[in-house]
């Protein structure tokens, strides 16, 4: 219970910077998606499962907090991105600066190029692929940049709040 | 092993919970369960994103010094342009001048736009969020609500001129929808000639101006402002931007122009609400032999005869202008 309220509170923190500081920080009009990258953080610390639901909270998070996309849209994506990072996981040296942000770059490009594809595909005109892959690079490495804390933070806050294993993996 | 095999469950009901709320949201519409969830997730987030907004704006100021340092070399033709552009707005004194001459001889309708010039009263507002994706939409979180008087499709300006207009309305926050976001659209018109036509975004700069003459005298520079032809949802002559870029005329129904905004939606801080409710939807005029229509939405840009500018069953279905 204490754990997942911890996860509440970090993503409602990463929502309140994503929407009210990060728009000052935007490059060329992009910024990072940080929800992404908490669900990427997770997913590589604790597994598919924590990935999942943290990326669906994460997901339907920042569907509410927008007015015109279909609510759901975020959530398959993060919820796919934090599932693929935890299959990944176990091939990966987690305690590596490498592998913190190889997840971080590759999670922001495929979770930003997932949304707008699905968008397009959903009938959006607005996402064209030259758009949509001009926005995955810039927010693969924005993400890239702030990985480091955090994967530092999610990791300290999983080692405190470790999940709950019923059966032996 | 079952850690792989829970998340594979996991994955599967909550991507089919996800698709389920896709199909609700769309088939739900504004009024919808989950619209009243975006109300009550604006309500929750809001004043912590207002109070971050206090904090963080300095910091914001910061960072765009020292962008606007590595924009430098540009910064001599900025203002140049700028000032050409201000120069540019003075010729809103012509609309002003052609409006009057127009109205000598219709003086019941000029007396009705005075007094409902009069009528307006402003709310001013701060920003306080952006929309979280970096290009899902372009709309902003500002701090007054319903209980400011802030109502749905209201229209929002500032210092500039029109910046958009109000889709989402909580008690102390609202959403707003910016002028050059792809589900935007208003009448206007050119200030200096009159020509009337439909105003959209485009998610980028320049927005485009679908003028209803195709042989319309229109030159680079000509201001653009908004109109109440046809009973547009926005008040008349909010200045809206000075026309960029002029194709040659084609031997077709319409002709579009580029219009570069003055509002400069990036920097976005204060803005002003106008607590004028849109006029309601007029009858439509009965034709002998047919149905009676629906109506547009108020956020539909209008042509004349009162049908939407773009017809419904072309938009995309996740894309609705008024959510």
């Amino acid at each position: 219970m204490t754990r997942a309220a911890v996860i509440g509170l970090l993503l409602f923190s990463a929502a309140v910077l994503q929407t009210a500081l990060f728009p000052h920080l935007a490059i060329a009009g992009y910024r990072p998606d940080l929800l992404l990258l908490v669900t990427a953080a997770f997913a590589l610390h604790d597994g598919a499962s924590t990935g999942v639901l943290v990326g669906f909270t994460a997901g339907v998070v920042t569907d509410l907090l927008l007015v015109q996309p279909s609510l759901g849209l975020s959530t398959v994506v993060l919820v796919s991105v934090g599932y693929a990072v935890g299959l990944v996981r176990p091939y990966l040296a987690i305690g590596s600066v490498t592998a913190p942000v190889a997840i971080a770059f590759a999670s922001g490009v495929a979770g930003t190029a997932g949304y707008g594809l699905l968008s397009r595909l959903l009938g959006d005109p607005r996402f064209t692929l030259e758009l949509v892959a001009q926005a995955s690079l810039m927010v693969g490495l924005y993400n890239t940049v702030l990985a480091p804390p955090a994967f530092v933070l999610v990791g300290g806050l999983t080692g405190r709040f470790p999940p709950q294993r019923t059966a032996p993996l | 092993m079952y850690d792989r095999r829970r998340a594979r469950v996991l994955l599967a009901v909550l991507t089919l919970v996800s698709l389920a709320l896709i199909t609700i949201d769309e088939r739900a519409g504004e009024d919808g369960p989950l619209s009243r969830a975006r109300d009550g997730v604006a309500t929750i987030f809001a004043p912590v994103q207002d109070g971050l907004a206090t904090v963080v704006r300095p910091v914001g100021g910061l960072f765009a010094g020292i962008r606007d340092v590595v924009r430098l070399r540009d910064e001599n033709a900025r203002l140049q342009a700028e000032l050409e552009r201000l120069r540019e707005r003075r010729r809103s004194l012509d609309d002003v001048v052609r409006e009057n001459e127009s109205l000598k001889g219709l003086l019941e309708q000029r007396e009705e736009l005075t007094a409902a010039s009069e009528e307006h009263s402003f709310f001013a507002a701060e920003v306080v969020a952006l929309a979280p994706s970096s290009f899902a939409e372009w709309t902003v979180t500002i701090d007054a609500g319903t209980r400011d008087g802030v109502q749905k499709d209201m229209t929002v300006i500032d210092g500039d001129g029109l910046v958009g207009r109000v889709v989402q309305s909580g008690p102390s926050h609202s959403r707003v929808l910016l002028a050059i976001d792809q589900n935007f659209a208003a009448a206007a018109r050119i200030a200096e000639s009159g020509e009337h036509g439909v105003l959209e975004g485009g998610d980028t700069e320049p927005m485009a101006f679908e003028l209803l003459n195709p042989e319309a005298d229109v030159r680079v520079g000509d201001e653009v402002v908004t109109s109440t032809y046809g009973n547009a949802t926005f008040p008349d002559g909010i200045p809206v931007g000075a026309v960029s870029k002029v194709d040659k005329p084609t031997p077709s129904l319409s002709r579009t122009v580029d219009v570069q905004p003055f509002v400069d939606f990036t920097q976005l801080d204060v803005v002003l609400v106008i607590l004028r409710a849109p006029p309601p939807d007029p009858d439509p005029l009965p034709i002998p032999g047919s149905e009676p229509s629906a109506r547009p939405s108020p956020g539909d840009a209008v042509v004349p005869g009162g049908a939407p500018a773009t017809p419904p069953a072309t938009l995309p279905p996740t894309v609705e202008p008024d959510r």
